[in-house]
């Protein structure tokens, strides 16, 4: 993997190594990253982007806490990707969370019933 | 038809130095003038003088404060205001009509010739324009142009005849408006193009006093290379920080290389060497239709122009190093950051000798040159080594106030610009006196001069020891602070 | 000794000062400053043109006596710094112009040979890829040059702290991602602590570890960047909630409408104040940008 497959937005919201851990779990979800792929090292992004390493280690260390990826000795990262089937619905839910949320408040703001937003839901997934 | 605004031009053009200058150069002979004429009983024999001191008066008017208002004139071209020309155009155009004519009704009306006041007035008005707006090299050559001409005149035997002269004066007046038409032409063009010409040997002398910042470092930036001395690097370093010290603080501080010396030395002798060949011939001139040998005559001026020369190199050493420091040591200046925050420059008591060594170097060095200078003179020519002693006087007195200038700076008590120029000009005074005072007591054997010596050494041990006094305080201050490149 | 300065037993915090104050032709620019900072952090020292960032910066580095206050340095007090210790701090103004009358080559020849630690390899690879000319005089670069040779002889003596007043002001954009990533490397890696204050809050959010807001004269927030963006948040009500509204914030801001910003912040539990569950309140995370012009407007 090379370090210009992250994409940093200094100026979001969301701190910078948060970013690095949600592209790190959408890349290895999506497929892009696959098992025993090594992740570039801790200076590469850093250079790279022109970011602190110590964000770019503590991203790594929460991705690792979170079972993202391993540490190999002598050689880095290493990215740990079960297959789909094995991560559980509740697991994959949770990558959804976010967006869900964002529909609940906007469907909140504009004062819509749950009822009829689920059920345009429903139609757009059923397709 | 704002007439007071055209009169105010000048001065808003100009900067509060300039306006200071202003009184000391333009109103002051203004009101010798005036004044001379109160007090002369002849005023029909008077108006020569008067002429002259208006002349004076209204050159230095040409040469800084019009000029201003044309700077003025050209950024307000750039920035594409053609209100401000317009207004400034009207101002110059005022001035040179009220310079010329009303000076020419006063002197008409007490009897002088009116179109050789005039004339006169136009020329010296043109002639400080051409100063101010012409390229640089030949404003420099302006500057030998009196001493160029007195040679000549003394030399070739001319006789440009009495000033009353009606044909001269009619070719006078033609010249002073054929003068005028080119100086016309050359100021329209400047206000036109004058931003967008390169700046350097070719700019004129206007420039160098815009209203701006730093003028230090915009001198540098447009210095060719030639001209800057190579500082010598090589000996500045942890091992000698008074050198170190010398680096950073720049100006007359640097250290040159043996080079750079030369280099230095060459280009202020060549203009000094010029100046001397031409007092050296009129002054020969002059004395061979006094009958004098030309070589005793020679003998005479070379030494007392090599003691004056010595004399000048002093005080002006004395003068650009406090100018220095007051810039280096006042408000944020960085060449104190960086000194503050150098490694291995020492520390406490050594440190502080370090820098005072540095800052005391090069005026002392050049004064003690200057005692060499005058040394030499008074072996040289032992009839006068009388005088000789009192010069040795002064310069001891002018070091004193280096001396004491400095240290004051050092330490947090910084005297001002003013009182620094005054105690310096005083110091100029004294010295003057103390070459004066003897050479009219023993030579000329004037007896009020010689009644004076006595008060004279009293004086300069007086102004010593208030030196030593000062340098003293400073010195204790400068003990006292946390340390030595603290910012004011 | 104070406890705010020993921070703790074995580390010493390589800046510290304890209420500084320090006034201006007239009015007080610093009015009891409190600021220390971690070994191998980068602060970013951010807030409004004229507030008196340059002034903490030199009072702390001794470059001037504060009316009062303490100010240390690796634990020694500013004003009077041993040789070691200085030969450890690098600190580049706002604009730099002294040694104007060198060149390149010269001033960077002359200043290595005051520190033990020089690197005059990279100082000349860092010249020749600046593209600098080495033989050219100071005085005649332009700010922008000026600006990173004066960088360049900062970081080639290898500094353990370092201060920057203002270092992206004159920089194009890939110089100023240039020093960003030099900075970030070395503090990264070599564990360099480095002080910078900049208005250009977005260089902040990519290098820095911690801020500080200086407002009034004083310090007013104090802590990581990270931290900052996930424990802000800006509280929008509308003008009938306005009224109700009693929540503490760092700021608070009426609009033509009547309507009422706050900068709300998260309680000990990570809860947000109870005036974000009123009938049409938002809450919106900040940048660092929106953050500093909510508080500093």
């Amino acid at each position: 993997m090379d370090a210009s497959l992250l994409t940093i937005q200094p100026a979001a919201s969301e701190p910078i190594y948060r970013q690095i851990v949600e592209q790190l779990r959408r890349l290895i979800a999506g497929g892009q990253l696959t098992h025993g792929e090594l992740l570039p090292s801790v200076r590469e992004v850093a250079g790279f982007h022109a970011i602190n390493p110590m964000t770019v280690s503590r991203a790594y260390g929460i991705a690792e806490s979170e079972g993202l990826v391993e540490r190999l000795r002598g050689k880095g990262m290493a990215v740990i990707a079960l297959r789909k089937s094995a991560q559980s619905e509740s697991q994959r839910l949770a990558l959804l969370e976010p967006q869900l949320e964002a529909l609940a408040r906007h469907a909140h703001e504009l004062e819509l019933p749950a009822a009829a937003v689920t059920r345009r839901l429903a139609k757009l997934l059923g397709e | 038809m704002n007439v007071l605004l055209w009169l105010q031009m000048p001065w808003f053009a100009s900067s509060r130095s300039a306006r200071t200058l202003f009184f000391i150069a333009v109103l002051a002979p203004l009101a010798c003038a005036i004044a001379s004429c109160f007090f002369s009983g002849t005023p029909s024999r008077w108006w020569p003088f008067g002429l002259g001191l208006l002349c004076v008066g209204q050159c230095f008017l040409w040469v800084f404060f019009i000029p201003s208002t044309l700077a003025l004139a050209m950024e307000a071209n750039v920035l594409r205001m053609p209100a401000v020309q317009r207004h400034v155009v009207a101002s110059v155009v005022l001035y040179g009509v009220v310079s010329v004519m009303a000076p020419t009704l006063w002197l008409g009306l007490v009897g002088a010739p009116p179109l050789t006041v005039a004339t006169a007035l136009l020329l010296s008005g043109c002639a400080g324009l051409i100063y101010a707006t012409a390229p640089r090299y030949i404003a420099v050559m302006m500057c030998f142009a009196p001493a160029l001409f007195n040679a000549a005149r003394d030399a070739l035997h001319l006789d440009p005849g009495e000033l009353d002269d009606p044909h001269t004066t009619r070719l006078m007046a033609a010249l002073a408006l054929v003068v005028l038409a080119m100086v016309v032409r050359r100021v329209r063009w400047l206000l036109l193009y004058g931003d967008t010409q390169p700046k350097g040997w070719a700019a004129p002398m206007m420039f160098l006093w815009r209203l701006g910042s730093t003028d230090e470092r915009r001198v540098l930036r447009n210095s060719p290379d030639w001209l800057r001395a190579a500082p010598d690097i090589a000996g500045a370093g942890p091992d000698h920080p008074h050198k170190a010290i010398r680096m950073a603080l720049g100006g007359v501080y640097i250290p040159l290389t043996w080079r750079g010396v030369g280099q230095q030395l060459l280009v202020a002798g060549l203009g000094f060497a010029v100046m001397a060949v031409c007092g050296l011939l009129g002054g020969i001139g002059a004395g061979a239709r006094r009958g004098l040998p030309s070589s005793g005559v020679l003998h005479v001026m070379a030494l007392s122009g090599f003691g004056s020369l010595g004399l000048i190199v002093g005080t002006m050493s004395g003068f650009m190093a406090l100018a220095v420091l007051n810039r280096r040591w006042k408000g944020a200046s960085t060449e104190l950051s960086l000194l503050a925050l150098l490694p291995k420059l020492g520390d406490g008591l050594a440190l502080r000798r370090s820098v005072v060594r540095a800052c005391l170097s090069v005026p002392l060095f050049l004064q003690g040159l200057t005692l060499v200078a005058v040394l030499a003179c008074m072996a040289l020519w032992p009839q006068q080594a009388r005088i000789g002693g009192f010069a040795l006087l002064s310069l001891l007195g002018t070091a004193a106030i280096t001396t004491a200038l400095v240290v004051s700076i050092l330490g947090g008590y910084p005297l001002g610009t003013w009182r620094n120029a005054l105690l310096l000009g005083l110091g100029q005074v004294l010295t003057f006196a103390s070459v004066g005072l003897p050479w009219l007591a023993w030579n000329q054997q004037t007896d009020w001069a010689g009644a004076l010596l006595s008060p004279l050494v009293l004086g300069w041990l007086l102004l010593i020891v208030a030196m030593l006094w000062l340098a003293r305080r400073g010195w204790l201050a400068l003990q006292q602070l946390p340390h030595p490149f603290l910012a004011r | 000794m104070n406890a705010v300065l020993r921070a703790t037993e074995t580390v010493v915090p390589p800046l510290a000062v304890r209420e500084l104050v320090h006034c201006y032709e007239g009015h007080n620019v610093l009015a009891g400053v409190d600021l220390v900072l971690q070994p191998g952090s980068v602060l970013g020292l951010i807030g409004r043109n004229g507030a008196g960032k340059s002034t903490l910066i030199r009072a702390m580095l001794g470059l001037l006596k504060p009316l009062s206050g303490e100010a240390t340095v690796f634990g020694e007090p500013a004003l009077t710094l041993r040789d070691d210790t200085k030969a450890r701090i690098a600190y580049v103004p706002q604009q730099p112009e002294a040694l104007a009358w060198l060149t390149a080559r010269q001033m960077l020849d002359f200043v290595g040979r005051f520190y033990p630690r020089w690197d005059g390899r990279f100082a000349h690879d860092a010249l020749a890829r600046a593209g600098i000319v080495p033989n050219r005089l100071l005085a005649k670069l332009s700010p922008g040059e000026r600006q990173r040779v004066d960088l360049i002889r900062a970081l080639a003596s290898q500094p353990d702290l370092l201060v920057l007043d203002e270092p992206a002001a004159a920089l194009d954009p890939v110089a100023r991602r240039d020093l960003l990533r030099e900075v970030a490397m070395r503090a990264g890696e070599s564990g360099t602590t480095v002080l910078f204050s900049t208005h250009i809050v977005s260089d902040l959010e990519r290098v820095a570890s911690h801020i500080a807001l200086l407002r009034d004269g004083k310090v007013q927030l104090h802590c990581g960047v990270d931290e900052t963006k996930e424990r802000y948040a800006r509280l929008w009500l509308p003008a009938a909630m306005a009224a109700h509204a009693s929540a503490p914030s760092l700021s608070q801001r009426r609009h033509d409408d009547g309507s009422l910003s706050l900068v709300v912040a998260r309680d000990a539990n990570g809860q947000w104040p109870s005036a974000a569950r009123l009938a049409g309140a938002r809450l919106d995370t900040l940048g660092l940008e929106d953050l500093f012009v909510e508080i500093a407007a």
